[in-house]
């Protein structure tokens, strides 16, 4: 009954006031008086003004004035709120998806259908595509979208959202890339016409397709490809003559670009790359964050972007069995632990952030969350910001909400104090100017001692904890009366109990501060009763603690398992009568020194004078240049995007990860950079990126510098293999990559026609459009990129070899080549390198003629040659890998070292500054316990322009503090979520 | 003469019919007795013998020992002088499907998996292809005897121990039907990184789990109870083929991807009466069971020493620690290689383990004598002990390490090995192209 009560009172104000209509009366009609005056409060007027007594006139939905003494018109329904505290309401920049009802997100379309084909080649749910309206080419772009069109209010949401103190929230649709616009509605009841507060309030975007019917893009690399495409598309747009070309897409769009444009993503890393490509077209995105910005913090300030976060903290991971415990990541403890603190470091890094109740399991929790993040670190007027004055600023309404002044809507709340105590109550939501009761303010707080007289007894009586559903503790001559209840409705209030064998059953009323009534006994005697207040209970005179944050981990970068709260430090060292391997024409140098300065190699030689250098002693070690892996697959989101057969604008740049445990892989089995590629399911995949394993900084600082371009193309069985897309045989695949070249020169000519024009020659002239799609092959045509080509067999091979030099360019590298021994000598003649497995084949049919000798034979050939791994285990073995040379075909031994550092280092257009151990090359080096190409020798020390990054010492070390803190948060975890016991094992054995 | 024919034909496919290369010719039974004089012999037990003998007839060792101490006769021998090179048992490669796929990536070539969750009666041996291409490349490297498996989910069959020189099945036996495979189901959902917003269903772990062993539960429950009848009214292959496990005849080779799964697992064989049981695929869950490993005596097979760890804060380096981390633990512990085409770096997984923990000699037992104990052929092979089957392995350099690593002489069963194999054959056909070109 109770809640039926509630749920009615969250549901209905007193009544719906202050509405505009211009639709007819129907009946009798019911205007009643819109005038209010709050009298007495504490005013918080904004998060940075409080007025400790003042009063509030409300007319008309409106406030009129705020102030103390205020003179209230004649006519003007009055509440006293001394004692009580008067907050405007909170806004929510990002409730997505509130009063839409149409579907969103991928819940009832099969939105995998076209993923589920293109992986297994079987046709899924047929997907009809619908005809196309005049709209942009791909249905992940719904800029056209507003949601005034279908906002209908949502009384259940809206109750919950006054609940947790919100007045107005900002509603859209949670589907595609570009999601259109935005409306922020008033969370009251009523017609849509009165609570739109303000349409077309922001431009949504996000890196998920939604029900996209297009297969087009699958992955986030091709999402950002198609945004990049979206806003020179625009700008082409721009610039059409009348009449030549209508795509509505485009127009709201444009339309839409002076709104607030609002990003979501799902994690830091994302949160980085929607900055980026926003700032590529003077875009300040508004970026709606995951609540895992602490853990990159920095990048996040220096990219300075105004924030919207949640407080979705993650659940405690299951531990209660240690062995499923294992199977937490360490970086799942870390975030469960630091999650509440992340507002706390958002705050304190000065950045511009509102705060959002989206993305929680369970709306109701949103205060407790908030008050969490307060105990950690939030200071309360940032987090009072972050409601009210922040998100309507950020969608150009904080004229309208956000703190309670003149002229602005009646969105308040009245409270019982400090909102972010968490005994605060919020008694009522006033949304618009119309009062949504959540508590009863008449309801007195009776929380306290009392001295209860009953018929000639005295106890005592003490009702503590929550206000609305307080505990009993009853005491009759210093022996507890157990199981004695207290309910109250309003100004009635029920006390039983059971003493001395006799049921007491109370009921009374409340008069001020005191209960008082009649009761009967068990044998129908009616008796008095009277509760006369001593004063407070204990849990309320009890000093609040000074809020301590409660003690925490410390942050690692990257936020790893084996990141450090300090990234290593480039040092000077020397490296003393180590056996050396230059790859220069000294070969190998049997106990010499190498010295490292400012992160380059300064010095080679015997007996060095260490310069202040720290030395290391290698005495019976070997120092390599580091492994260059020329073909990888590590840190990056995602690695096809096979949404296309051509995808040449897909840069594996724009979605490089970090946090990749990869990278710290590879540095321990020496390995200091990598060719991060797209994969190979496309005729033409995209443009990939080459990075050195700085373990520890981000993105953008992985990425070598000055480096050349680099475009995937593909061959044979994973090119054709998707049975609905063209090319089905290494037939269609010559033309399929022939025919995109042969567009690619075109395209270069119209618009090196185009630029030939005078301006006053452009006007009224259709200008090309920019296709990022050709771009990269242009570049590849005119050398500023080269082509990386997938390829087993020595058909197709040839084929590639041929079409580049039709075009008249090389191979850069011939990627795989399994049958590249057939052609050994064709490769060489063109100047085409080859990039091999040492040992791998049979894996499928076009590598059943791989054979172990390989990369002998194209050696032997004069092909420039180099060992990749494809493969993120193998990679840190590549060292082994090129020992496999050795034996299988007779590579000599610096020539098959040269395999995985030198060669790749040319192959890659790097040699200039990596690959071998000479002076002024970039210190990328490995420190080996044996012969480096031995099957026994371990890296010792990995060293990147002269950090050291990986350390064996260091590893034992970092295991073990990722140990004590796994174990540390565990613990915590157990203490703070009460967890079952654990269940036992299925079988017990016996013995 | 008749191998002219032989090489005639061979030409013939190659150049012609433009054909694959063909497998090499089946070494003839031993007739005269051979002995390998001067070598470092490495016994399989530990034991390194420098200038050592080793002399087998009859496809059985005769001596194992130092050339001091050879008191036979070498008149009637065939000599081989090995001095300088090394000589090894035979590798043991158990738990693969080699000869059972071909391509793995040709679904016509791949004949490992059965339908069904429930086929313990199904039988490698009948489909393994003695002519695949991928043995003789394997074998190249030192791998002479294989334990071959079916795979898929719960019971996927009866493995059977052959040697890898053989016409036909029917003489590459080694052992027969020497074990049962099972894979204990996983409970956890496999979870994975998103693309652009897609959301897969995700697995359902946990009832899988439970209608999974369930299923195991009664059939081998109902095997316990066909096993006692003497004479079945109603016979059953699939109860028939688990009956060996009960009086240990058959092996159990558990696979569990989780640590409570290995225990439940292994308490489960037990509770069955089930003899002998081996963990296969082991790796760092099994760690983390070590003390019941060890207390119920369990050997373990590590398929991945070239794997990366399971989770984020894992050692980074623990797959190649493992092998010596459970030695020093005393569980007998056997390596393979998951991938059967990739099987010609057995020795070298070996290889990795020794700068992780143990010696070169007992590197070299996790690939010998380790693998013949758990296969429970270790009476006839798995070192080079006089009386055991002549299964020898002659390399120039450190069998373990892949820069030395080059066979020149096998023996099985004392029949000299063709080592010749497919990649072989095509290096030799395109240096011969290029060698034209010079010309």
């Amino acid at each position: 009954m109770r809640k039926i009560l509630l749920v009615l009172l969250l549901i209905l104000p007193y009544q719906l006031a202050a509405q505009q209509d211009n639709a007819p009366v129907t009946g009798v009609s019911d205007k009643r008086i819109e005038i209010y005056g709050l009298k007495n409060a504490r005013v918080v007027v904004d998060f940075q003004t409080t007025l400790e007594t003042a009063d509030i006139l409300i007319s008309d939905g409106r406030i009129e004035a705020v102030g103390p003494g205020l003179t209230f018109p004649k006519g003007t329904i009055v509440y006293d709120l001394k004692g009580k505290t008067v907050y405007p309401s909170f806004i929510d920049a990002y409730a997505g998806n509130y009063g839409v009802r149409t579907q969103t997100g991928t819940a009832e379309a099969n939105p995998y259908a076209a993923l589920i084909q293109q992986m297994t080649g079987r046709q899924a749910a047929p997907s009809a595509p619908e005809p196309r309206v005049a709209d942009y080419w791909n249905d992940g772009i719904n800029a056209s979208y507003n949601v005034s069109e279908e906002f209908i209010p949502d009384t259940r949401a809206a109750g919950e959202y006054r609940q947790i103190g919100f007045g107005a929230v900002v509603t859209f649709k949670a589907d595609g890339i570009a999601r259109g616009t935005s409306a922020l509605v008033a969370t009251g009841d009523g017609k849509a016409n009165n609570l739109i507060i303000k349409n077309r309030a922001s431009a949504n975007y996000s890196f998920t397709r939604g029900r996209s019917a297009d297969m087009y893009p699958m992955a986030q690399f091709g999402i950002i490809a198609l945004l990049r495409q979206l806003n020179y598309d625009a700008q082409w747009y721009r610039q059409l003559p009348e009449g030549y070309f209508h795509d509505d897409g485009l127009e709201a769009y444009i339309a839409n670009a002076s709104l607030p444009q609002i990003f979501e993503v799902s994690d830091k890393i994302q949160a980085i790359r929607a900055d980026k490509i926003g700032k590529e077209f003077n875009i300040n995105y508004i970026i709606k964050g995951a609540g895992d910005e602490y853990q990159t913090i920095n990048d996040i300030k220096k990219a300075g972007n105004r924030l919207i976060i949640p407080v979705n903290y993650p659940e405690a991971p299951d531990v209660k069995d240690p062995y499923d415990a294992a199977s937490v990541d360490y970086t799942t403890l870390k975030h469960y632990e630091m999650a509440p603190a992340n507002l706390a470091y958002v705050s304190k890094a000065g950045l511009t952030f509102a705060i959002t109740s989206s993305d929680m399991r369970r709306r109701a929790d949103f205060l407790t969350n908030l008050r969490k993040a307060v105990k950690y670190g939030l200071p309360e007027n940032e987090a009072l910001k972050a409601l009210t004055y922040t998100p309507a600023l950020l969608v150009g309404a904080s004229d309208l909400v956000g703190a309670v002044k003149k002229n602005m809507l009646a969105n308040l709340l009245i409270t019982s104090g400090n909102i972010f105590n968490d005994n605060c109550i919020i008694y009522e939501n006033w949304v618009q100017g119309v009062p949504y009761r959540l508590v009863d303010l008449r309801t007195s707080d009776m929380r306290g001692v009392y001295t209860l007289q009953v018929d000639t007894a005295k106890y005592k009586l003490t009702l503590s904890g929550t206000f609305d559903k307080p505990a009993v503790r009853l005491v009759y001559d210093s022996t507890e009366v157990r199981g004695a209840t207290f309910t109250r409705e309003k100004d009635l209030v029920n006390i039983a109990f059971e003493r001395a064998k006799s049921r007491f059953r109370l009921a009374g009323y409340i008069v001020e501060k005191n209960m008082e009534g009649r009761g009967q006994l068990d044998d129908g005697r009616w008796i008095s009763w009277e509760a006369s207040f001593e004063g407070p209970s204990a849990d309320q005179t009890r000093p609040v603690k000074p809020s301590v944050i409660p003690e925490m981990g410390k942050l690692i970068y990257p936020f790893a398992a084996y990141g450090q709260p300090e990234i290593p430090k480039q040092e000077d060292v020397l490296f003393r009568n180590a056996t050396v391997w230059t790859n220069e024409k000294e070969g190998k140098l049997l106990n010499a020194d190498v010295l490292v300065k400012g992160g380059k190699i300064s010095k080679v030689g015997k007996n060095l004078s260490a310069d202040g250098a720290a030395i290391i002693d290698a005495t019976g070690m070997h120092l390599t240049p580091g492994i260059i892996d020329e073909h990888s697959h590590i840190a990056m989101d995602g690695t096809n995007e096979s949404g296309q057969a051509i995808t040449s604008e897909v840069r594996v740049g724009d979605v490089v990860d970090p946090e990749n445990q990869s990278i710290y892989r590879q540095l321990s089995g020496g390995v200091t950079a990598a060719h991060i590629l797209h994969g190979s399911a496309n005729p033409i995949g995209g443009q990939s990126i080459l990075i050195k394993h700085r373990w520890g900084y981000s993105a953008e600082e992985l990425k070598i510098e000055n480096q050349a371009g680099f475009l995937k193309h593909a061959l044979g069985e994973n090119v054709k293999r998707s049975a609905s897309r063209y090319p089905n045989t290494r037939m269609g695949v010559d033309q399929i990559i022939r025919d995109a070249y042969m567009r690619a020169i075109d395209y270069n000519n119209k618009w090196k026609a185009w630029n030939a024009l005078k301006p006053a020659e452009k006007i009224g002239k259709v200008p090309p459009r920019r296709d990022l799609e050709l771009d990269p092959i242009v570049d590849v045509l005119e050398k500023r990129s080269f082509i990386e080509c997938h390829t087993y067999v020595q058909s197709e091979g040839t084929m590639i070899m041929n079409l580049a030099k039709d075009f008249g360019v090389k191979v850069n590298s011939l990627i795989h080549f399994n049958e590249g021994y057939k052609v050994a000598d064709q490769i060489a003649e063109n100047g085409d390198g080859a990039s091999v497995f040492a040992d791998w084949w049979d894996y499928k049919y076009e590598v059943y003629e791989g054979i172990t000798y390989n990369a002998a034979l194209l050696l032997s050939q004069g092909v420039l040659t180099c060992l990749h791994s494809d493969d993120a285990e193998m990679g840190r073995r590549l060292n082994q890998e090129a020992g496999k040379t050795v034996k299988y075909g007779g590579v000599n031994e610096i020539e098959a070292l040269k395999l995985v550092t030198l060669n790749p280092a040319k192959l890659l257009h790097l040699d200039d500054r990596m690959g071998s151990i000479k002076p002024g090359k970039d210190a990328d080096l490995v420190l080996w316990t044996d012969h480096p190409l031995s099957i026994y020798a371990r890296a010792s020390k990995t060293m990147v322009d002269g950090t050291i990054y990986f350390d064996e010492a260091t590893d034992v070390k970092l295991k073990e503090q990722i140990d004590n803190e796994r174990n540390r948060i565990i613990a915590n975890v157990l203490r703070e979520t009460p967890q079952s016991a654990t269940p036992s094992l299925p079988n017990i054995p016996r013995r | 003469m008749k191998n002219k024919i032989y090489i005639i034909l061979i030409l013939i496919s190659a150049f012609m019919l433009n054909l694959e290369a063909q497998s090499p010719v089946v070494a003839p039974a031993q007739k005269k007795p051979v002995i390998l004089t001067g070598g470092t012999i490495h016994t399989g037990t530990g034991q390194v013998i420098e200038n050592g003998v080793v002399a087998f007839s009859g496809g059985k060792l005769t001596f194992v020992g130092k050339n001091t101490d050879y008191k036979g006769d070498k008149t009637s021998s065939e000599v081989i002088d090995v001095a300088g090179k090394h000589v090894y048992p035979g590798l043991i490669f158990p738990n693969t499907s080699l000869g059972l796929v071909e391509i793995s990536g040709v679904d016509v070539t791949v004949d490992n998996r059965e339908t069904g969750d429930l086929n313990p009666n199904v039988r490698s041996i009948v489909a393994y292809n003695t002519d695949s291409h991928v043995i003789p490349v394997v074998r190249s490297n030192g791998v002479l005897i294989a334990q071959i498996v079916p795979v898929g989910t719960l019971l996927p069959g009866t493995s059977t121990i052959v040697q890898l020189d053989a016409w036909n099945w029917k003489d590459a036996i080694y052992k027969a039907d020497n074990g049962i495979q099972m894979g204990w189901p996983r409970k956890s959902a496999q979870t994975g990184r998103g693309g652009a917003g897609f959301q897969l269903a995700p697995a359902t772990g946990e009832s899988n789990y439970t209608r999974n062993v369930e299923l195991l539960e009664k059939i081998f429950s109902d095997a316990v109870a066909y096993a006692a009848v003497e004479k079945p009214k109603d016979r059953n292959l699939r109860l028939e083929a688990l009956k060996g496990l009960f009086d240990g005849t058959k092996t159990l080779f558990v696979s569990a991807p989780e640590p409570k799964g290995i225990i439940a697992a292994i308490s489960f064989a037990k509770r069955y009466g089930v003899k002998k049981i081996v963990l296969t695929g082991a790796d760092e869950s099994a760690w983390m069971v070590k003390d019941f490993l060890k207390e119920n005596n369990i050997p373990v097979i590590l398929a991945h020493v070239h794997a990366l760890p399971r989770f984020d804060y894992s050692d980074t380096r623990l797959p190649f620690k493992l092998a010596a981390m459970f030695h020093k633990e005393g569980i007998q512990v056997g390596l393979t290689y998951s991938n059967q085409a990739y099987g010609y770096n057995l020795p070298f997984v070996a290889g990795q383990t020794v700068a992780y923990g143990l010696t070169k000699e007992e590197a070299l037992q996790t690939i010998t004598l380790n693998n013949a104990k758990i296969l429970g052929i270790d009476d006839v092979t798995g070192s080079l002990e006089a009386g055991k089957d002549a299964n020898i392995v002659v390399s120039t350099g450190d069998i373990l390490d892949m820069m030395s690593n080059n066979i020149e002489y096998a023996f099985i069963t004392g029949r000299n090995i063709n080592l010749d194999n497919k990649h072989k054959q095509l290096y030799r056909r395109f240096r011969e192209k290029y060698n034209q070109k010079a010309e």
